[in-house]
């Protein structure tokens, strides 16, 4: 049976509830209180659910210099993956209650780095499903299985280094979108990081240009058109995503993705990684 | 009992608490728990026995499913163990005697090396962990009444960090980092994966 790769409505996860090959990620995370999204979890989520902790689960926050997120080990994710009951034939479902950004979109985004293309993120999120008045639960479900197969992982070979995407950006081979807010793009504002500003020739794509005011994804044509301009005849493979920590960068190449344009990929340690080295140039305004 | 490798359980133990008299600090998850409760409770004497299995593929730690229906932590999973009586010695001899009870392996095939620390339950119980060499050649005899059945945990597995589930209280208010670990069916979490950690903390850096 196919299975989106992209976006996937409440509707289609509805129906599978009791599908044991259906497994649903609960992403949720707030920037203000990193374990509010997992008590939010033992509250209640959606029937099911594993929690994936974006500190814990979703990021290795034990490698240094490398942004507020650093990406996971490989091994270590496969091991992760085993303990949500994730292996090459499962289906999965990431929510969150940020339309995706914070973190359902990174989920989906490790998934894919593992080699797992089932894997899609619910439109719309605990949002728009506890306003439909979909099911919830307060179980805790637990069922492990085996490390996922390392055999396609691209993990390790992530973006990360700050020279090289320096270099491809002097170079003009690609084009670098950052996720944040405006105010903080251009330095007017900065509510988390030691220093303000982006990367000199980044242009800016607040992620929250997705959504619709419900919170649900645009149409893949709306998105297409829009992506379309910035990428002013790229093609899609040039671009590279950043914004704070490498979290809701991942809106936007999901975004893309969901829009048929394929390819992009992910500058990880983002602005906090890129400001650990004071020597590295910053832009304001603009 | 092996004797051929004296020298590994030597080592072993020297990571541990000493057996003789109970560890003098508090438990440190007590200071959350009085916070949670309010105050101050009488907490109850308990020891536990964690029976470390020599395999050939590494240690095992011994594990029991409670019967469900009990009143106290009823079917989950537990080291063997229970309340310290007024005819126990000590908290090693209660161990010890709670094991027989309970499972069936006799002070003949059990070996205290040491303790880890102390903790404080939800349940109120004041839990000294013993820890201690299980001959592998142990037979297992099961009290009905309390334990529905046994099983080997292989500690490298518990070892893994990762597969360990973050795992949110139900109890809204206890600021305690729990998480799970599914083991064939059986879920590890609560005072027994605190014990685990406990122990895994001190033996790091060994081969397990």
């Amino acid at each position: 049976m196919s299975f989106p790769d992209t976006v996937i409505a409440a509707a289609q996860v509805v129906a599978r509830l009791d599908d044991p090959t259906l497994v649903l990620l609960d992403c949720r995370y707030d920037l203000a209180d990193a374990n509010a999204g997992w008590q939010a979890y033992g509250r209640s989520h959606l029937p099911g659910a594993r929690y994936a902790h974006l500190d814990t689960d979703l990021s290795d926050l034990g490698r240094s210099g490398l942004g507020r997120h650093p990406l996971p080990d490989p091994d270590v994710f496969a091991a992760i993956c085993g303990r949500w009951g994730i292996g090459p034939e499962t289906d999965v479902a990431c929510y969150d209650a940020a339309g995706g950004a914070l973190a359902a979109a990174r989920a989906w985004w490790l998934l894919r780095a593992c080699g797992h293309r089932r894997v899609a993120v619910l439109d719309g999120g605990w949002t728009a499903w506890t306003a439909a008045g979909l099911p919830v639960s307060d179980d805790r479900p637990l069922r492990r299985i085996g490390d996922y197969p390392r055999g396609a992982s691209t993990l390790g070979a992530a973006c990360e280094d700050a020279g090289a995407l320096a270099a491809a950006l002097a170079a003009g081979d690609i084009l670098l979108l950052d996720a944040r807010a405006t105010a903080r793009f251009r330095g007017e504002v900065e509510p988390i990081d030691a220093r303000a500003g982006h990367v000199p020739g980044a242009r800016n794509r607040p992620y929250t240009e997705n959504l619709a005011a419900d919170g649900a994804f645009l149409a893949p044509s709306g998105l297409r058109r829009q992506f379309e301009i910035l990428l002013d005849g790229r093609p899609p493979s040039q671009v590279v995503h950043m914004c704070g920590s490498g979290v809701t960068a991942v809106h936007n190449l999901l975004a893309m993705e969901h829009a048929g344009l394929h390819g992009s990929r992910l500058y990880a340690p983002s602005w906090s990684g890129w400001i650990t080295d004071p020597a590295r140039p910053v832009a304001r305004g603009g | 009992m092996p004797d051929a490798t004296a020298s590994a359980w030597s080592d072993l133990a020297q990571r541990l608490l000493p057996l003789a008299g109970d560890p003098a600090l508090p438990p440190d998850n007590l200071e959350a728990l009085e916070r949670w409760w309010g105050g101050p409770r009488p907490l109850r004497p308990a020891a536990v026995l964690v029976g470390l299995v020599p395999r050939p593929d590494g240690l095992r730690v011994l594990l029991t499913r409670r019967q469900e229906g009990l009143t106290h932590h009823g079917g989950q999973v537990s080291f063997p163990g229970g309340r310290i009586d007024a005819g126990d010695a000590d908290a090693v001899a209660a161990a010890v005697r709670e094991t027989q009870e309970e499972i069936g392996v006799g002070a003949g095939q059990v070996r205290p090396l040491g303790r880890v620390e102390p903790l404080a339950t939800v349940s109120q119980y004041l839990v000294q962990p013993v820890v201690a060499l299980v001959d592998p050649a142990y037979r297992l005899r099961l009290c009905a009444g309390e334990v529905s059945c046994a099983f080997e945990l292989p500690l490298a597995l518990a070892a893994r960090r990762e597969l360990w589930q973050p795992y949110p209280l139900p109890r809204p208010g206890l600021e305690v980092e729990l998480r799970a670990l599914e083991f064939e069916g059986h879920t590890i979490w609560g005072a027994t994966a605190m014990i685990l950690e406990r122990l895994l903390a001190r033996l790091r850096g060994m081969p397990l």
